[in-house]
Formats: C-alpha cells, sequence, structure tokens
C-alpha cells in the first residue's frame, strides 16, 4: 500500500469585488433607484393634486383622490418589495456553509 | 366659489323659488280692484333666458317681467271704484293657470334638489372611497 | 422637480396650505351658519367670503410651480380676515346657504382625506412598511 504525498492545490483564484462603478451600472441598482425615483414623482403629483383642493374646486375630486392612492400604493409596492429582498438577503446569510 | 354642477342646481333652485313668489304676488293681486286702467296691477312672469351658448352653465339670464293683458272688466255699478259707465277694473289674473304654474314649480324645484342631492352623493362617494 | 429636506417633508408647504384651507372651510361654516340664523332679521345683509384673491395668488403659484410664492401666499392667508357683506344679495337667500353650506362640508372632507392619506405616505415612508 503506498502513500502518496498530497498534490498541491492549484492557485487560489483571486475573488474579484465590483468596482462601485459596476454597481452603479448593475441592473438591480437601476431598477431600485428608478422604482424610488417613479414613486417620489408620483407623492409630489398627489401633494400637487391635493393643492387643487385649497382653491375650493371640487369638481375633480376623483382625480385627486386616484393621485393620493396611487402614490400611496405605489409607495407601499416598493416597499414590500424592498422588505422581501431584505428577508431574503438575511436568510442568505444565515445560510450553513 | 361653488363647485359647478352645484352652481346649475342653484340656478334652478332660485328661479323656481323665484317663480312661487311671483304666483303667490299675482294671486295675492288678483281681487284687488281699481278704477283707473294705469292702475291696474298686471300679473307677472319670471322668464328663464339663455345667451345662445350651448355651455351648461346653468340659467344665463332671469327676469321678471309684467304681462301684457287688459283688465278684466266688470259692471258692478254700485261699487265705490266703479265708473261713469258703471265698471270695475280688476287684475286679469287667471287662477287656474297661476296654481298650475305654481304645481310645476315645485315640481321642477324638487327635481333641482334631486340633482343637487346626487352632485353631492358623486363627491361623497368619491371622498369615502379613498377614505377607507 | 423639487428635492425634498427631511424636516420639509413633514412640515412641507403642501401640509400648511392644506391646514390654511381647512381653517377657510371653518370661516366659511361659520358664516353660513350666522346667514341662516339671520334669515328673518330686519336690515340684515348676508356676509361672504372673499377668498377669490387668494386662490388668484394660489392657481398662479401652482401652475407656475413656485413653491416659494406658495409658501408666502400661505403664510400671509387670514382666512377669518376676508369676510365681506354680500354684493348682490340684499337678504339672505336659503337656496344659497344651502347649496354653500353641502359644498362647503364636501370640501372639508375632501381636505381632511387627501391630508390624512398624505400623511400616511409619510408615515410608511418612516416606519418602512
Amino acid at each position: 500500500m503506498s502513500i502518496d504525498a498530497i498534490n498541491p492545490i492549484g492557485e487560489f483564484k483571486k475573488i474579484e469585488l465590483p468596482s462601485s462603478s459596476e454597481v452603479r451600472n448593475n441592473n438591480f441598482y437601476q431598477a431600485v433607484s428608478s422604482e424610488l425615483q417613479h414613486v417620489s414623482e408620483q407623492y409630489r403629483v398627489a401633494e400637487e393634486q391635493a393643492l387643487t383642493l385649497t382653491v375650493g374646486n371640487l369638481d375633480d375630486v376623483h382625480q385627486v383622490m386616484s393621485a393620493i392612492n396611487k402614490a400611496k400604493l405605489s409607495f407601499e409596492l416598493v416597499t414590500q418589495v424592498r422588505n422581501k429582498l431584505l428577508e431574503g438577503y438575511q436568510e442568505i446569510m444565515k445560510m450553513q456553509v | 366659489m361653488i363647485t359647478d354642477s352645484f352652481a346649475i342646481s342653484l340656478d334652478g333652485l332660485e328661479y323656481q323659488r323665484l317663480t312661487v313668489d311671483t304666483v303667490a304676488m299675482n294671486i295675492a293681486n288678483s281681487t284687488k280692484t281699481f278704477s283707473n286702467t294705469m292702475d291696474v296691477y298686471k300679473p307677472r312672469d319670471v322668464v328663464a333666458s339663455t345667451n345662445g351658448q350651448m355651455d351648461a352653465n346653468g340659467i344665463d339670464g332671469i327676469t321678471v317681467s309684467e304681462r301684457n293683458v287688459e283688465p278684466k272688466r266688470i259692471y258692478d255699478p254700485s261699487h265705490p271704484y266703479a265708473n261713469e259707465d258703471g265698471y270695475i277694473l280688476k287684475p286679469a289674473v287667471d287662477s287656474v293657470e297661476e296654481i298650475v304654474s305654481l304645481m310645476t314649480a315645485v315640481r321642477a324645484y324638487q327635481a333641482n334638489i334631486q340633482a343637487l342631492e346626487a352632485s353631492k352623493k358623486i363627491i361623497q362617494w368619491t371622498i369615502d372611497m379613498s377614505a377607507k | 422637480m423639487k428635492n425634498y429636506d427631511m424636516i420639509e417633508l413633514i412640515d412641507s408647504i403642501a401640509g400648511s396650505l392644506l391646514n390654511k384651507s381647512l381653517d377657510r372651510t371653518t370661516v366659511e361654516n361659520r358664516l353660513i351658519a350666522n346667514n341662516i340664523a339671520n334669515i328673518d332679521t330686519e336690515g340684515y345683509r348676508p356676509l361672504t367670503t372673499e377668498f377669490g384673491r387668494s386662490y388668484e395668488k394660489i392657481r398662479q403659484a401652482l401652475s407656475e410651480n413656485d413653491f416659494t410664492d406658495l409658501e408666502k401666499v400661505s403664510s400671509s392667508w387670514k382666512p377669518a380676515e376676508e369676510v365681506s357683506i354680500h354684493p348682490t344679495y340684499h337678504s339672505v337667500s336659503l337656496d344659497q346657504e344651502m347649496v354653500k353650506l353641502a359644498n362647503n362640508t364636501l370640501q372639508f372632507q375632501s381636505l381632511s382625506v387627501a391630508k390624512t392619506k398624505l400623511s400616511e405616505i409619510l408615515k410608511t415612508a418612516i416606519k418602512g412598511g
């Protein structure tokens, strides 16, 4: 019975960390920031619509209400997506390797 | 500032109320006696007019005008107001006609209230829809 | 596009202008109540609000998206002082007061719902869902 020497392991591959510009060009980063931009815009529209009520005009009240609801729902959607993603990340971090 | 649909209903309400007032005045004056043709009470009408533009902005003009009718001449020589021929003058108010326009005005007033309630509810529902 | 400072989100111009408008509906409501109470008062001339000029300023600032102007209008607007005797009505018109009352109530409701909903969005933002 012959005992073989341990074969040397090949060279370690260097792990490439993404540079900050690469992070910014990432699809996910872009998706989140454009979504946030969109939500912020909707909040602004809702605020502007609400201000049309201050001059005593009730004729467009449905537009005001739908703008506010839209802003609220899209904000909640983005918040929930963010929460789910964070949960997923934490799940992965907890994983036993 | 009153919302458009409310302002339209308000025009209708004020017009019909004025009609009721005018009818009341015509009836109240219908039995008065006069001796001079110039003094005789002439029944009044409320006239709603349009400026010709179809712009759904309520009633354009409401005016109260005197009806151009000859007074009723009644032969009653013993009446203190009788003239030399023995006639007295009474306003040409047709009470049946007045009552009919009174009923029409009251119904139209109700219809305007209904329209107003409907506009109110539409806005109310819109607000409630978002409040929940 | 307007960028928000942190505290501006809570203490926003929109919020303070909505508050002023709620004040306005309260003033209007008091006038309507006063007019109806005085419906049979001899020589009483109905009172009315004259927000026309303030409305014009707000509309102007809104259309120009001028937030500093809006802030100025909002802080200088004193609804309780913009009250006058009605220019055309010499006696109280019950129809008009009733319509104004309905209109005013709905305005109050819509303003308060708008305000509540907008601050709920902020609440979601702060609490993170």
